[in-house]
């Protein structure tokens, strides 16, 4: 009983220590790197200052004005005092003001190699390859274990059943992280996936480090398929979602990307298609159809035969006619010899002799009308029976 | 239909768009729109098997040394 009379219960002794705290201590100003910063629904922050070697708890009560917003990773100075959470049996510096002193170290690492990575060409957009619209097989990366690739699988089973799945297992979170989702994303090349999706659920800005790093960065680079980023956490984009041909805000998100085009809708497409096709044919045929209906049907081919007849009669008609016609041709010719033969004779030089007339002739030659007589001294008198030669005696004109 | 293997499912599907343009233009000849309806109906086969045959697969593969 004495023994516990002496001694200090917890509550005494936080007390004291709490006091000692305050009245040694005080009113601090202390610089450090924020590191799990979160506001709570109250709105009070807690966080944890920290530097190589060591960390402090910190609250700030939503009451205090804060300049900026704090984020992981940033270099502050805060000015608090030093007091005990009686609760937890922790001490922690209740802060009044914050100011930031530039950026913490880690998050200046993470600037330059961002800087570096986007100097080299990594986050250039015109390297980014489109997403393959329909694509069958899929690689993923991320944990084997958890809602993540529950999320895909039931996702992608649901739209797109027909889809091929390559999982490729690796630590998301922790040390080893980058190394396996690099190695995963390598592993991956050697298959004859579409697309692949490296990701994994949200949490804090430290749980999602691993795509922050430079292997990553260079893994998803190399990557002869394209890649879609899907990191849990809609406001911050790591390094891995610049360089990805896509960024994805969820793995869901990314798995609903990959299968745009559902088997039902491509088993409409293919239906729609099909009836296309056959319609056209059916079109076409029918077409064809109707020109060869109306060509047997025509009257060139109906009525051949009856045609040929009449081909025969016209023959035999034209026949005939062009007998007739030479017949017709005959009589007219005889006619017209006849009439000319007749209008020959009377044209006979001789002929006026048989009609009494008589003709002057010098020697052979018959005397025109137009020749004068005075040009000779003796011609014949030729009659149709007897020649008698003249002596020219004496030539005159003829009175008119 | 060797050509078949050659070409993605993604290109089928094209491939399957462009036929059904050609025959719903007419243009072409009787005996190339056969051929192309032939193949058309072939093509639209293929994936509709492929689609409804296929279920789901998911391959498990092992990081490589780790």
């Amino acid at each position: 009983m004495s023994n516990s009379k002496n001694a200090m219960t917890v509550a005494d002794l936080t007390q004291a220590i709490g006091l000692l705290l305050r009245e040694e201590i005080g009113v601090v100003r202390v610089t450090g790197e924020i590191s799990g910063f979160t506001t709570a629904a109250s709105g009070h922050r807690y966080f944890t200052l920290k530097d190589e070697s060591a960390q402090i708890d910190c609250v700030m009560w939503a009451s205090r004005t804060l300049a900026f917003r704090p984020k992981s990773g940033m270099q502050v100075v805060v000015q608090g005092r030093l007091t005990v959470y009686a609760n937890r049996g922790k001490y922690q510096i209740d802060c009044d003001r914050m100011t930031a002193a530039g950026q913490g170290d880690l998050y200046l690492a993470f600037a330059a190699m961002k800087e570096e990575l986007a100097e080299a060409g990594y986050f250039d957009l015109d390297r980014k390859r489109n997403i393959p619209a329909l694509p069958l097989k899929i690689g993923v990366v991320t944990s084997p274990t958890g809602a993540v690739i529950q999320d895909i699988l039931s996702t992608l089973n649901r739209r797109s059943p027909h889809c091929q799945i390559y999982l490729c297992p690796a630590i998301v979170q922790g040390e080893s992280a980058p190394e396996e989702i690099a190695k995963a994303i390598a592993t991956l090349q050697a298959t004859d996936a579409d697309v692949l999706i490296v990701g994994r659920g949200g949490g804090s800005i430290e749980d999602l480090w691993a795509f922050n790093t430079v292997q990553v960065a260079e893994a998803i680079f190399h990557s002869r398929i394209p890649i879609i980023s899907a990191v849990g956490h809609e406001t911050d984009f790591t390094i891995a979602d610049f360089v990805a041909d896509l960024r994805a805000a969820t793995p869901t998100a990314a798995a609903e990307l990959v299968s745009q085009c559902d088997r039902d809708t491509l088993l409409q497409q293919i239906s729609l298609a099909e009836n296309r096709l056959t319609r056209s044919m059916q079109l076409e045929m029918q077409t064809y159809q109707q020109r060869l209906n109306l060509l047997t049907n025509s009257y060139a081919l109906q009525n051949f035969g009856d045609r040929l007849h009449d081909r025969a009669q016209q023959l035999d008609e034209a026949e005939q006619a062009i007998q007739k016609s030479l017949v017709r041709h005959l009589r007219q010719s005889t006619t017209n010899l006849d009439s000319l033969s007749a209008h020959l004779r009377s044209l006979y030089p001789l002929s006026p002799l048989q009609r009494g007339f008589a003709l002057l002739q010098v020697g052979d030659r018959v005397l025109s009308n137009d020749e004068s007589l005075t040009a000779f001294d003796k011609v014949d008198i030729v009659r149709r029976l007897e020649i008698a030669q003249v002596k020219i005696e004496k030539v005159y004109d003829r009175p008119k | 239909m060797t050509d078949q293997n050659n070409l993605s499912f993604e290109e089928q599907m094209q491939r399957l768009e462009e036929i059904v343009e050609i025959l719903d233009d007419g243009e072409a000849a009787l005996d190339e729109m056969l051929a192309l309806y032939e193949e058309g109906m072939k093509r639209s086969q293929y994936c509709r098997e492929y689609l409804e045959k296929a279920e789901q697969k998911v391959t498990l593969i092992q990081n490589q040394n780790s």
